[in-house]
């Protein structure tokens, strides 16, 4: 009796051994399996497609491929899955009344990634924030910014707001706000902007630049010139038609006004007395020139 | 005795090589398996080429190798052509018309003994960009000058210039209008004869309805270009027809992005 005692409790523990053998194999084998596959799937499709594709492709299968070792796990060690599948929907139940922030930014990223307002690799703003797109995940939206800092916004927040996909579109306008003086001829001043834009090969001719007549200022006629370029080329165009229109500006002799400010005390006065103080203490007056330090300061006085 | 535009030559180590092809001048520049190239342009299209500018901008390349013989040959621009037609133009249905166009060819530099390895592609005449599509897709394509003509003399032919010649076929029952018409350079082969450029022939034919087109390159030389020679296959293998955005109608960007 001891004999088929001891025999029986031999087999259930060379059993126990036996499973807890298969999950190790499961485990050591299905794991770097599963890294190895989401890496590969994510490379092939980041190739072939777009990082943010192969992102979602790589995590999809993770996810997938993890949820399959678990339940390949539990089913090794003889747990049904039935109850506890019951018992799951009941903890998700407890855990979303408890965690709600989590899960409306989980359900956020869903939406984000189905609208497909942007992708990896896009460069947005938001809340005044620019920078590239660098994983968008169940959380958050990961960006790094220009300046290399990194910005971590949660889903929600930016389901709820206003963002802006700067490269969404092929191509972008250059808008250069430009003041002639009064006396300019803006015939010329037009033929001029064209001509500078004309010869940046990367000013896109078609859609043509622009010309908008903005407003009469105070001390300049204000225009708006615009043109379009590839939406990589946008910073160079902006430097080359500014740099450009000043260059061409100074050598045609067009005038770019700024503002001259005269101070009066009142309307029957002379301007007030200004001193210039160089750095060797040489005061040099506009009201009254040659007087002494001392004198000038009295003139202020009064 | 005069050189060819299109040249097969002997570099050495260390010895430098120039050569004019209409407006650009390249320098070519040999030290052991590495070559150096540098390129200017001016407003001369024929003519002595230029001289080596006092700090040239080299391109330094290391080959898998020493070659003794280079070869440059013409090829098509890498994207496609927007050409202007100076006017609007109007095709009644069932109408007919065969246009030449004049592009600049691009110069691709090679070992004479391996065609497939580049070392560099320079175009003769840098083209501006312009965009074909709206706002939202299409294509990046170069805006050339040229307008299409109906007549071709002899002293239109340049050497650094290829002579397109294209037929557009209005096959449906409504007018077509447009100003500007994409060519799919890419597609095309180049025929030599002298210091002439040919390219193959493009069939354009409008079905109406769809801005899409079939457009159909022909593969064969003109019938203008005689006895030409092929000198270089197109850049993008050729379908039997294909159908694509070729038309830029006046509607297009009628609201210039405000």
């Amino acid at each position: 009796m001891e004999f088929l005692s001891s025999l029986f409790e031999g087999q259930i523990a060379g059993e126990r051994l036996f499973v807890l053998l298969r999950v190790l194999i499961i485990l050591v084998v299905g794991l770097p399996l599963l890294l190895i596959l989401r890496r590969a799937l994510n490379r092939y499709i980041s190739k072939h497609y777009s990082p943010h594709y192969g992102m979602l492709a790589g995590k999809l299968v993770f996810f997938v491929g993890i949820t399959i070792l678990l339940i390949t796990v539990l089913h090794e060690f003889g747990f049904s899955l039935t109850p506890l599948l019951g018992a799951a929907g009941i903890l998700g139940i407890a855990l979303a009344f408890a965690s709600q922030t989590t899960a409306t930014n989980i359900i956020s990223g869903f939406f984000l990634v189905a609208e497909k307002s942007f992708v990896v690799g896009d460069v947005i703003s938001v809340g005044g924030n620019v920078g590239v797109v660098y994983s968008i995940d169940t959380m958050s939206v990961k960006i790094r910014m220009f300046d290399n800092r990194f910005l971590r916004v949660p889903n929600e927040t930016m389901i709820k707001s206003e963002y802006i996909n700067i490269t969404r579109f092929p191509i972008r306008r250059v808008d250069c706000n430009i003041s002639v003086a009064y006396k300019e001829d803006l015939t010329r001043v037009s033929e001029i902007l064209f001509d500078v834009a004309a010869k940046l090969p990367y000013s896109l001719q078609e859609p043509p630049p622009l010309l908008i007549f903005d407003k009469f200022g105070s001390s300049s006629i204000d225009l708006l010139f615009v043109a379009w370029t590839r939406k990589e080329n946008f910073l160079k165009l902006r430097n080359g038609l500014n740099m450009g229109i000043k260059e061409r500006f100074d050598k045609e002799g067009i005038e770019i006004p700024f503002p001259h400010v005269s101070v009066y005390a009142g309307s029957a006065t002379k301007p007030l007395p200004l001193d210039l103080i160089s750095s060797d203490k040489t005061v040099l007056s506009s009201g009254a020139q040659g007087k002494s330090r001392s004198e000038k300061t009295d003139t202020a006085t009064e | 005795m005069k050189q060819s535009i299109w040249p097969t030559f002997t570099l050495k180590d260390r010895d430098v090589f120039r050569h004019r092809i209409g407006p650009l001048t390249i320098f070519l520049k040999r030290f052991l398996d590495e070559i150096w190239v540098a390129s200017i342009r001016d407003d001369e299209t024929r003519g002595d080429a230029a001289g080596l500018p006092d700090k040239p901008e080299w391109m330094r390349m290391a080959l898998p190798g020493e070659f003794d013989e280079y070869r440059i040959h013409p090829v098509m621009p890498d994207r496609p052509v927007i050409i202007d037609t100076e006017h609007s133009y109007s095709f009644f249905s069932q109408t007919r018309t065969r246009v030449f166009s004049r592009v600049p060819v691009w110069v691709r530099i090679t070992p004479a003994s391996r065609e497939d390895l580049v070392i560099a592609e320079l175009p003769t005449v840098v083209l501006s960009e312009t965009w074909f599509g709206g706002f939202t897709e299409g294509e990046l394509s170069y805006a050339v000058s040229s307008t299409a003509r109906r007549i071709l003399t002899e002293d239109l032919l340049e050497p650094h210039l290829v002579v397109c010649p294209m037929e557009i076929r209005n096959n449906s029952d409504a007018e077509l209008k447009f100003e500007k018409v994409c060519l799919r350079v890419d597609r095309l082969s180049i025929f030599a004869r002298g210091d002439a450029l040919w390219s193959d022939e493009t069939v354009i034919n409008y079905q109406g309805m769809d801005s899409s087109t079939d457009t159909e390159m022909k593969g064969v030389r003109p019938p203008e270009a005689g006895d030409a020679k092929m000198v270089s296959k197109p850049r993008t293998p050729v379908r039997k027809s294909i159908g694509l955005k070729t038309f830029r109608r006046l509607r297009d960007f009628h609201i210039p992005g405000f």
